[in-house]
This record gives C-alpha cells, structure tokens and sequence, in this order.
C-alpha cells in the first residue's frame, strides 16, 4: 500500500484512537460506541500493523535502504566498476539484476528474508552500526559463505549457464554446484566480488556517460538524474587505474590485482570498447584462464575455500 | 469482577467500571505510540526510524490490540455474555 494512503490512514487512527481513549467512559457505555471502539482499537491498528509491517520489510529490500547506512554505500559504488569480471558489477550495469532491488537480489538471505539466524545477523548489524565498531570499508565479511542457491535462483538449469563447459568440468560439475558442494565462487572461477578494496583505482561506467562519445562537448547537461543515483565523492573517470597491486590485500588480491591491470591496459588499447551482453566477450569470461593477464593460478591461494585440487597440491 | 448480583438485561448493563475505563485509556496510549512510529517509518524509512518501529512500535500496538481484548472479555464476563 503506497505512503500516499497508508500515512493519512495512520495519523486518523491516530486521531481516532485518542478520542476514544479520551471518552472511553461514554463510549463503553453504549452500543454504537462499542462498534467505534472495536474498529478504532483493534480492526485499524491490526490492519495498519499489518500494512506497515508489509511496507517496511518491501522497502527495506530496495538498494536505497542498504545504502542508508553509510558502510554500505562502497558497495554501491563498486556497481559501477568497469570491469565485467566482477559480479555485482556486470549484474549490474546490464539490468540483469532489477536495479532498485539489486543488493537484494544477489543477497536474497539477508537478514528480514532469511531465516531466524539471518534476521539475527540483521539485529547485529544494526548494533555494529549504532554502537558498535563498524569496520573499515573491505573489512566486512560475510557471516556465512555465500550460497551458490542465491545465484541459482536465477541461473539454475538456465541453458547458457550449463552450456559453459567449466560448470561441467572438473572443478565444478553441474550437481556439485546445484547441491551447493563446490563454491561459485571458488578461486580462478567467480572470485571477484566487489572488489571494494580497489574501488579508487578502478575505471567506473555511469549509464548515459559516454564521454569518448562526443570528445568536443563537454558532458554536463545529461544523466544529471542518474548522477544523483550515484553519489560519488571523487568525481567521474579522472580516477587512475594505476598500479592495483599496491593496496592489494584482503580476500583475492592476486586476481584482484591482475584483473585491475588487465582493465587498465584495455582502457588504454581502445578505450571506447564496451562488451554487451551478446559480445563474443561473453566467452571471455569462461575461458579456463579467465584474466589473461593473471598470473592468478600459479599464485599461492590464501584464506579462500577450497576447491579440491590446490589443496591436494599443497599437502605433500 | 462479577460482583454484580442483580439480574441483567443485556441492552442495559450498568455503566462502565474505573478500572474499563483506565484500561482503555492504556489501550490508547499504547496505540498511539505504535502507530506514531509507524506513521514515522512510513513517512521516511531508514534504519533510524525502522528499528524503533520494528522493536517498539509494532508490540506497542500488539499490547493495545491485547488489552482491547480484555476490555472485551471483562465486558462480556460483566454483562453476563460469558
Ligand atoms: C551479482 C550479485 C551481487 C549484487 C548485485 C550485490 N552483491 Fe554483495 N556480494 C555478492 C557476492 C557473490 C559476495 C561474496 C563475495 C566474496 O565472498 O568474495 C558479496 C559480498 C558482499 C558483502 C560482504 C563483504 C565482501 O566483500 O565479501 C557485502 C557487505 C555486500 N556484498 C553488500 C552488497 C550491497 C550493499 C549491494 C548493493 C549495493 C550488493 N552487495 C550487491 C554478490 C552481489
Ligand atoms: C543499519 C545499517 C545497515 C543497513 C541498512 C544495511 N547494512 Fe549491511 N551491514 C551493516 C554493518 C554495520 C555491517 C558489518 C557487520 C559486522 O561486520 O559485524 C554489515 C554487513 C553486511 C554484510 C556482510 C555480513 C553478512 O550479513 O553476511 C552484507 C552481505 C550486507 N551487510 C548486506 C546488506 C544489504 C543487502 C542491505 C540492504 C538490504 C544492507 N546490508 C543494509 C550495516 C547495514
Ligand atoms: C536476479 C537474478 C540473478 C542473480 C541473483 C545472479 N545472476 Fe548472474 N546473470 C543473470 C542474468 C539474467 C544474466 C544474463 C543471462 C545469462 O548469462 O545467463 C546473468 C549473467 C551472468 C554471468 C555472465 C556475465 C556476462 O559477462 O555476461 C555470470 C558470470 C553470472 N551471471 C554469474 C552469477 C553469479 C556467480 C551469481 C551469484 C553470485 C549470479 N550470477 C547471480 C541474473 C542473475
């Protein structure tokens, strides 16, 4: 129910209640009062319970409700990465993900949907960031790892996704990822997230923004609206990719770092390519080396789950 | 409660006691609390205004609802509907 209704609604209950509350005496005492009081005192609150409540947990998925929250609004940010190698990023800026509920989306478990632990987690986010010490912008983790069913609600079953030959190769397997055995998000597949940790050093795309478009005008005027969808403090593309490795750290930094090159030496090569969704690129991505310049696999692996096979390497 | 002895016609009870009253009178002091913070998380949500309603709010009303329930129960028990 939209505010437009809701909000009168409440403030003549409101209104209502305190009247009644004011003249309970007479009205207890007679029947049309009973009536009165039966609806203002219980059939409206109840009713207004309940459409609130409904509107409150339907608005709190909206991407702008996690970004109230100040250590929230990096993530946003790294939506605009361009780089379509990082997932929230490429969900993103292709629609694939609805945009006013993108976070939502992709954290479909998060606290209000989830289940009772879920909420909890919810409750200490709130304490976190009331009370408690909010972590540093890359130093939020996930309470529990991210479930490959968040993913597949979407793309389970879906034919470009069993069609790429990794889902049935040797680090995944179709039934592995379905029953939630192997990670999406293992190293050397899925691993970069969002990359929160670089966002400075990243290149960003704003739909609307095309400044290699038209290089004699400068580019005011459009997108004002969109820009207002972004606040971004440093200002559009005067960010330089520069040298990813020296803030490095955190989760997949080898990647991480190689990719923030790779991306760098593509802007310089031919800075107005821009992949779509039925690019020949699209196959890029699941090459068995899936940044060409990484020398991500032969890298030692950290604190990442692990799929199988590195760690058996290790173990002699 | 049903000390009343006298025989009771249910179109006529006899007038509402203090203690209905004051509990109605609680009744709508919680309500309007909870719905206070409802209207104020329906105006403008953000964690601010959606934490007091989630966790003071919605049992305000819930305990205004309840104890309109009581009301109702003592007033049947009064009027000898129970
Ligand atoms: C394409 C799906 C997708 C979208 C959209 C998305 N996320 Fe994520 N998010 C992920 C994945 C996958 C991870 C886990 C990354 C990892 O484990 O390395 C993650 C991790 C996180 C983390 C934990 C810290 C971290 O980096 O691991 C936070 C906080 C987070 N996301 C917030 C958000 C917010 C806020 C939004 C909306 C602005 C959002 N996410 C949108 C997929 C998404
Ligand atoms: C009340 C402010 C606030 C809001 C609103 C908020 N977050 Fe967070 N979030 C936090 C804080 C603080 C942390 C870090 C908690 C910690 O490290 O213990 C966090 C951590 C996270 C994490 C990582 C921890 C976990 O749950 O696994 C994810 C994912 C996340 N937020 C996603 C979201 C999404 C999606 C939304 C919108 C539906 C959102 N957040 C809205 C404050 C908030
Ligand atoms: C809300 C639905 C939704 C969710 C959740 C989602 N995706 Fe997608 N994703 C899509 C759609 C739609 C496409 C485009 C069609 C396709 O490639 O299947 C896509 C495309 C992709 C692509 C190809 C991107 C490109 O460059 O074209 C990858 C890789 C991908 N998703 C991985 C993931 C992973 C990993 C997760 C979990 C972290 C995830 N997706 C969660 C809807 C979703």
């Amino acid at each position: 129910m939209p505010a437009v209704i809701l909000l009168p609604l409440i403030l003549l209950t409101i209104a209502l209640v305190a009247w009644l509350g004011l003249s309970a005496k007479a009205r207890a005492a007679g029947r049309a009062g009973k009536i009165l009081l039966l609806v203002g005192m219980f059939g409206l609150p109840g009713f207004l319970l309940a459409a609130g409540g409904q509107k409150a947990v339907h608005d709190s998925g909206q991407r702008e409700f996690c970004l109230s929250c100040h250590e929230m609004t990096p993530y946003q940010r790294s939506l605009e990465i361009d780089d379509r190698e990082y997932l929230p990023a490429v969900h993103y800026q292709n629609n694939l993900v609805p945009r006013d509920t993108a976070c939502y989306a992709c954290h479909t478990d998060y606290t209000l949907y989830g289940d009772v632990s879920a909420k909890l987690n919810g409750l200490k986010h709130v304490y976190v960031h009331f009370l408690g010490d909010v972590p540093a912008t890359g130093e939020i983790h996930l309470y529990s790892p991210y479930p490959n069913k968040n993913c597949l609600k979407c793309h389970e079953h879906s034919r470009r996704f069993e069609e790429v030959k990794q889902h049935r190769g040797p680090k995944a397997g179709l039934d592995k990822l379905y029953a939630n055995d192997v990670s999406c998000l293992q190293k050397g597949c899925h691993d970069l997230g969002h990359g929160v940790k670089l966002l400075d050093e990243m290149e960003t795309w704003k739909p609307g923004v095309f400044p290699e478009d038209k290089p004699a005008t400068e580019d005011g005027g459009g997108g004002d609206d969109l820009d207002d969808l972004f606040d971004e403090p440093s200002g559009g593309g005067d960010e330089k990719p520069a040298d990813a490795d020296a803030t490095g750290g955190g989760d997949s930094d080898a990647t991480e770092g190689a990719a923030g090159g790779d991306d760098a030496g593509g802007a310089a090569a031919e800075p107005t390519k821009k992949a779509t969704l039925n690019d020949p690129e699209v196959d890029d991505l699941f090459d068995d080396d899936p940044a060409p310049a990484a020398p991500a696999p032969t890298e030692p692996t950290k604190d990442e789950p692990k799929p199988e096979e590195p760690a058996k390497e290790g173990t002699p | 409660m049903s000390d009343a002895t006298e025989t009771v016609i249910a179109a006529e009870a006899p007038p509402a006691k203090k203690t209905d009253v004051k509990l109605l009178r609680w009744t709508a002091f919680l309500l309007i609390i909870g719905l206070a913070l409802e209207a104020i998380a329906v105006a403008a949500l953000s964690p601010t205004t959606f934490v007091p309603f989630a966790f003071i709010g919605a049992p305000c009303i819930l305990l205004g609802m309840l104890l309109y329930l009581v009301h109702v129960v003592r007033e049947l028990k009064r009027t000898k509907a129970l």
